[in-house]
């Protein structure tokens, strides 16, 4: 091939003349034009970080303070706080990141316009479970004094903790909840069910309802580390008290498109079901594949987005799955009703439990607020989160009847709260409801 | 406030890891693609220790130091015989590899990795927030910049860049260019290991994704825009490239994400650019502000400059301090009676089905100048190669001084009093003249890492010396004004003078000169000759391989004429010119 | 958990289908790197780059798939060709080393795949390119789809093809020429840059091809490139010889070893598997090791 010894020649022959050290200025002051008009550019689509302006519509927001308390100076109208949001802005999980982010700006304009405070929101991205980014993104939020953070994958697959405890500041998380491993930590509270662990009772009843000679499953999931063993662990136990047995569990980095291995070595196992604890466009790529693959298992997941099944097209009617859902078509209660109707005016898009979980959230910060002021303290995270234990229970989109906003209630040990699920089929991309279940059981079959 | 500090941290952070790097690329030529694995190890190792066994930060951070060296032994191994190209693809593999096993185990984490390390304290004082973790990271960030500095800007510094110019010439002067390597990689791959250590308790993580490929080309993309080779410059690359990113972000408020990608993207550019432009990177290796200065404006120094000067008189060679000018060419030596100090017999090597050196037996006598003559293609460079332990022969052996230095490496025949030049003069281009004859300077404490560091008076004055050598030995030649010129700069005849020069400084009694007359202006051609002939009452021994037989009718006592890899005569010269078989072997081949 | 019986035929044929393209990639990359001498990293920009203006013209502007596809690898192409003349031989032109035009690659790596993270990494949806009839068949218990088998003979057509071109057309002769030995050429009046934006254009379009396929088999991700190319690498400098079907037969042992690493490791240790074997490769290259071993010796001892 070519000659070693002229590697490194090019180096250092040549000295700067004037004439390329102005070209050299000229071309680097152009490239910085260039990413800076890129960034501007690419803004549309980006997150806010400031408060937007509240918008005069169709949705009748005096309703509010009915529902979730008046506001006023002693509810922090006119107080800026801080509000940390860490989010998959960037990576697979993107669509989490995009509407948890619409979520959040709404409950932050109707806080506000029902006399709340202003809330200053601070955005970060974890790059869709990077726990490097997780980690350092709470670290730059507690150097700027946030006391107050709304997470996602549960926390950040945990990495977010050793930052904020000692810190004292209080993380809410709706989009991964505490899941099985993080529960009963100090300052970290889930919002949503704890998965997929709470959905197994439901799915495996479901199963044997539907599927009444399915005796073997196979579990295919992100390696999320030492979360994984208490899961499975459960999982066992479940299927063991279900007469059926666990005979594959494969594991796959967050992010995988392939799944030509994993599948081989899947159906190598004959099983009867496959589970996937797979999220953002995960399921998507798996479906698509699977559906090729030969095997007539069913496959049920624990993940429902648009644009997975976008991803996976025809292959995703083949797929079932169980989740905490935000019914759309038929709201929960008014506060529900309002939401959905907000945010199809303001985004022109259908909300989604995530979106409906960071909107919530918003409110449930705006109550702790509310209930520190009201004791003359200063906004911490500790005093938030003695708000919070003092009291558990908060108003929410969830629940409730068409008349009565409903509410949920935190497990003081736990963390954790205890959420309706459903079971869901697709089709053409639209999902339906087939069953309703909680942690502990199947509660209505409706097909 | 806090926010400053943690900027603060993180460019210290990165500004060890690229001078760690940049001793690896910068100054000893190694290009790593591993580096920010090998910072992984020390991460992984400190976190595993401190999460699994509970092990205090000090005794970690001594641990995951120690292993990060101990793989970068490990990994410099295979790399002792690669070309760039070759260890650009090994680090790569080794990156690839240890990132995969911390992605896959389970113990490690698997792609999670390790989570929850326990906040560091010292002496007693917790380190959770920025401003209390910057003390420390300032003062190891520090004694590894001092380390870094004496390693670089010293005699080791000097054989590290030798290293890189020219690993053969390096040898050729008798530096043990693969105990350097090690030891390079050792060093660096130490300081890496003990920053990622460092890292991963500032997350209080250790994760695959923080260690990957990916990061291992942002610390080389920091060191070449720095300036690869220069002592600052990559400090000041990892600096702007840390900073950048919230500055992007703080005042263009376009979101973090946005920030850290267009980051890269004008990064990416600048890298393009740089390399048309100005590939040594914001700062050069020879740079200083005086220079720069006075430089700024004026047109590129040429060649031109060093060109066609005409040779000073021979200043060196005729005020040698032996009086015994150009008494050897009298006919009247016996040869006979000078001792044989260089033996060959039966020396052979074939390459493939072309036998190249086939039985040779020949004889170098002290103080005098033997020539090696014969037509192209004979053997000649070849024999150099086996002589000097460049290459393995197939059979037969060499002595040196009665003893037996058959197949011996080049650097070990060299401090044992045997060298060789170049046909291609193999300076090392980018030092200074005087740099290159100080480096042949032999057993110099400054160039062992022990003695540099533990006896810096010895070194000191070992220096001295060697500096008071090589000018004496500039001086022979005629050089000493060009000894603070880039050897680049210089033409070739004065690179060939340089060259002899640089085998005086060695201090070694054989000296072979591969063609030190060839390809150089006929007004230098007397310099050289003059040169030459002035060596044996040096008390040296020489052989000469030269074409050109007016030259070497000046120089040479006894001659041995060699084609197709055999020595099939051997006399004066003249007698050998005077054969007409070898005449028209000579010219007809 | 003994499945090695129906799991060793999956795998192979997993092997055989991933080898070929892996085959494919390997020649294209190796056919820049040993006529240019280019340390072409950036062939990981003109993949990511194919497969994203697929997607992008067929799910945006709405181009049939086949169309799409065509244009996606004229794309490829070209963007090798501008590489080469933009970049690479300017640099060379005026005095770069190998090692900077590696250093520039990399710039342009880093600067495309950021730029494409820019540009579409907040959308996640439309990653995926549809439109293709995928229909598995099953044949004595192995599984694989159409596109697999259009993908497999696609790539042997290919690499046929190749071999033909370089040897039996006169074009085809002018690259071996420049390959052998550029000064020569240049002296006997071939002009090599324009050789190099050939070389350039064939070994990008082979690389565009199963970008392509990889986004519809899979999905378009913005560092998929990366991966490929260093699959890439390691196939080209492993491969006996630089005869185009040689070089395709390392790439298809490679994916073999690969996908049968799967009968004793999960898919997560690929990686392992041929980034070690090419470690050891490089590390145990006998001549190497013999040598290295002496010097480790003489380390000790002198």
């Amino acid at each position: 091939m070519h000659e070693e010894k002229g590697y490194w020649d090019h180096f250092f022959e040549r000295r700067l003349s004037r004439r390329q050290l102005m070209r050299l200025g000229a071309l680097g002051v152009a490239g910085l034009a260039a990413g800076a008009y890129l960034a501007c550019r690419g803004e549309e689509g980006a997150p806010t970080t400031g408060t937007p302006a509240p918008r005069a519509g169709a949705v009748d927001l005096s309703k509010l303070n009915e529902w979730l308390g008046p506001g006023g100076p002693q509810a922090g109208q006119g107080q800026t706080i801080k509000l940390g949001v860490i989010l998959a802005l960037t990576g697979p999980g993107s669509y989490y990141g995009q509407i948890m982010t619409k979520g959040t700006d709404l409950g932050v304009e109707h806080v506000r316009a029902a006399g709340g405070p202003n809330f200053q929101v601070i955005y970060k991205d974890h790059k869709s479970g990077d726990v490097t980014a997780g980690a350092t993104a709470a670290r730059e939020l507690v150097n700027d004094g946030v006391q107050i953070i709304l997470s996602s994958y549960a926390a950040v697959l945990g990495s977010i903790l050793p930052v904020i405890q000692p810190a004292k500041v209080l993380v809410l998380d709706g989009g991964g909840g505490t899941s099985q491993l993080w529960k009963r930590q100090d300052y970290f509270w889930g919002t949503r069910a704890v998965i997929p662990d709470d959905a197994f009772n439901g799915v495996v009843q479901y199963v044997r309802r539907k599927l009444p000679n399915a005796r073997r499953v196979a579990n295919v999931g992100w390696d999320v580390g030492p979360a994984n063993e208490p899961v499975i662990a459960y999982l066992k136990q479940v299927l063991a008290a279900n007469n059926m047995e666990l005979v594959a569990d494969e594991r796959v980095q967050i992010g995988t498109t392939d799944y030509s291995t994993t599948l081989a070595r899947v159906r190598g196992t004959n099983p009867d079901v496959i589970l996937t604890g797979l999220w953002g466009l995960d399921p998507g790529y798996f479906m698509k594949q699977y559906v090729t693959s030969g095997m007539k298992a069913q496959v049920i997941g624990f993940e429902f987005t648009p644009d997975a099944c976008q991803v996976a097209g025809a292959a995703y009617d083949q797929y079932w799955f169980a989740f905490d859902y935000f019914d759309i078509e038929q709201p929960f209660n008014p506060w529900s009703k309002l939401f959905i109707d907000a945010f199809r005016q303001k985004y022109n898009q259908n909300p989604d439990f995530y979106a409906a979980n960071f909107y919530e959230k918003v409110f449930i910060v705006w109550e702790l607020v509310r209930r520190v002021l009201s004791r003359n303290q200063p906004i911490t995270g500790e005093n938030l989160q003695n708000a919070l234990k003092q009291n558990p229970t908060f108003k929410s989109l969830y629940g409730g009847d068409p008349n009565n906003v409903g509410t949920i209630t935190f497990d003081l040990e736990e963390h954790d709260v205890d959420k309706l699920q459903v079971i869901g089929k697709v089709s053409g991309c639209k999902a339906r409801v087939v069953a309703k279940m909680n942690r502990e059981r199947l509660l209505q079959v409706l097909d | 406030m806090e926010y400053r500090f943690d900027i603060a941290n993180q460019v210290l952070i990165f500004v060890v890891l690229s001078l760690s790097l940049n001793l690896l690329i910068g100054y000893a030529g190694q290009v790593s693609l591993a580096h920010a694995a090998i910072a992984g190890i020390g991460g992984y190792t400190a976190a595993k220790l401190a999460i699994a066994n509970g092990m205090d930060f000090v005794p970690s951070l001594v641990l995951a130091t120690l292993m990060a060296g101990a793989a970068g032994a490990f990994l410099s191994v295979p790399a002792l015989r690669l070309t760039v190209q070759h260890l650009i693809l090994l680090t790569l593999a080794a990156a690839v590899v240890l990132v995969t096993v911390a992605n896959s185990t389970r113990d490690l984490g698997g792609a999670y990795g390790l989570v929850g390390m326990p906040v560091p304290s010292i002496f007693g004082k917790a380190m959770a927030k920025p401003s209390q973790f910057f003390w420390l990271l300032l003062c190891v960030a520090g004694i590894c910049a001092l380390l870094y500095w004496r390693l670089a800007e010293s005699p080791y510094g000097r054989v590290l860049r030798a290293l890189r110019e020219d690993e053969l010439a390096a040898r050729a002067v008798g530096k043990n260019v693969f105990a350097y390597k090690v030891q390079v990689f050792t060093l660096a791959s130490a300081m890496a290991g003990l920053m990622g250590a460092l890292w991963a308790y500032y997350l209080r993580l250790a994760s695959p994704v923080q260690f990957n490929v990916t990061q291992s080309l942002l610390l080389v993309t920091m060191v070449i825009f720095g300036g690869m080779g220069s002592l600052v410059g990559p400090a000041v690359g990892a600096a702007i490239i840390v900073i950048s990113s919230p500055i992007l972000e703080k005042n263009l408020d376009i979101g973090a994400e946005k920030a850290a990608l267009i980051r890269l993207v004008i990064y990416g550019v600048a890298l393009v650019l740089l390399m048309r432009l100005r590939p040594e990177g914001l700062i050069p290796e020879h740079f200083s502000f005086r220079r720069a200065l006075a430089r700024f404006g004026r047109p590129l120094p040429g060649a031109a400059a060093a060109g066609h000067q005409s040779p000073p008189p021979a200043a060196g060679a005729a005020e040698s301090p032996a009086p015994t000018g150009p008494g050897q060419q009298e006919t009247g030596i016996d040869i006979a009676t000078r001792t044989p100090v260089v033996t060959v017999e039966g020396l052979r090597k074939a390459f493939g089905g072309i036998v190249a050196v086939d039985g040779v037996d020949l004889v170098l006598r002290e103080r005098l100048v033997t020539g090696l003559v014969g037509p192209n293609g004979a053997g000649k460079t070849t024999l150099f190669n086996l002589l000097t332990g460049v290459i393995p022969p197939d059979g037969g052996t060499v002595r040196l001084k009665g003893r037996d230095i058959t197949g011996m490496t080049p650097d070990a025949i060299a401090r044992l009093g045997m060298v060789r030049s170049f046909q291609d003069v193999r300076l090392f281009l980018r030092m200074t003249v005087l740099e290159n004859v100080m480096l042949a300077y032999s057993r110099h404490p400054g160039e062992h890492l022990p003695l540099l560091l533990g006896a810096p008076l010895a070194t000191a004055r070992a220096e001295r010396r060697a500096k008071d050598l090589a000018l004496e030995c500039l001086s022979f030649v005629g050089l000493v004004d060009k000894a603070g010129m880039l050897a680049g700069e210089l033409s070739f005849g004065e690179q060939k003078l340089v060259a002899i020069a640089r085998l005086l400084a060695t201090g070694a009694d054989v000296l072979l000169l591969d063609e030190p007359i060839s390809g150089i202006d006929p007004q230098w051609v007397d310099r050289v000759a003059l040169v030459i002939r002035a060596l044996p009452a040096q008390g040296k021994t020489v052989c000469v391989v030269e074409h050109n037989l007016y030259a070497l009718g000046q120089l040479a006592d006894h001659c041995y004429f060699m084609e197709s890899g055999r020595i099939t005569a051997e006399g004066s010269l003249q007698e050998l010119m005077a054969d007409p078989r070898l005449i028209a072997a000579y010219f007809g081949a | 958990m003994d499945f090695r019986g129906e799991l060793f035929p999956q795998l192979f044929t997993n092997g055989v289908i991933n080898g070929s393209w892996y085959g494919v990639l390997g020649l294209g990359f190796a056919l820049i790197l040993t006529v240019t001498g280019r340390f072409h990293l950036a062939y990981a920009v003109t993949y990511t780059l194919a497969a994203y203006v697929a997607i992008a013209l067929s799910q945006d502007v709405g181009i049939p798939l086949g169309v799409a596809f065509f244009l996606a690898v004229v794309v490829a192409s070209l963007s090798g060709v501008l590489m080469e003349g933009v970049v690479y031989g300017p640099l060379a032109a005026g005095g770069g080393g190998l090692l900077g035009i590696f250093i520039a690659s990399l710039g342009l790596t880093i600067v495309a795949e950021n730029l494409i993270r820019l540009t579409w990494g907040a959308e996640s949806a439309s990653r995926s390119l549809g439109g293709f009839p995928l229909r598995p068949f099953t044949v004595l218990g192995v599984t694989f789809t159409s596109l697999d088998m259009a993908a497999v003979f696609t790539a042997w057509f290919l690499v046929l093809a190749v071999a033909f071109f370089l040897s039996y057309t006169p074009w085809g002769r002018i690259i071996n020429a420049v390959r052998v030995n550029p000064e020569l050429a240049r002296v006997v009046g071939i002009n090599t840059e324009r050789v190099y934006w050939l070389v350039f254009a064939i070994g990008s379009a082979l690389a565009g091809v199963f970008a392509v396929y990889a986004a519809i088999r899979f999905a378009a991700v913005p560092d998929m490139g990366l991966q490929q190319t260093l699959i890439a690498f390691v196939v080209a400098f492993m491969a006996l010889g630089t005869r185009p079907v040689s070089v395709a037969l390392t790439g298809l042992a490679l994916g073999l070893v690969e996908s049968l690493s799967g009968l004793f490791l999960s898919a997560q240790w690929a990686p392992v598997v041929v980034f070690g074997v090419l470690f050891v490769y490089l590390a145990l290259r006998p001549v190497q090791l013999r040598l290295a071993l002496r010097q480790v010796q003489r380390l000790v001892t002198a």
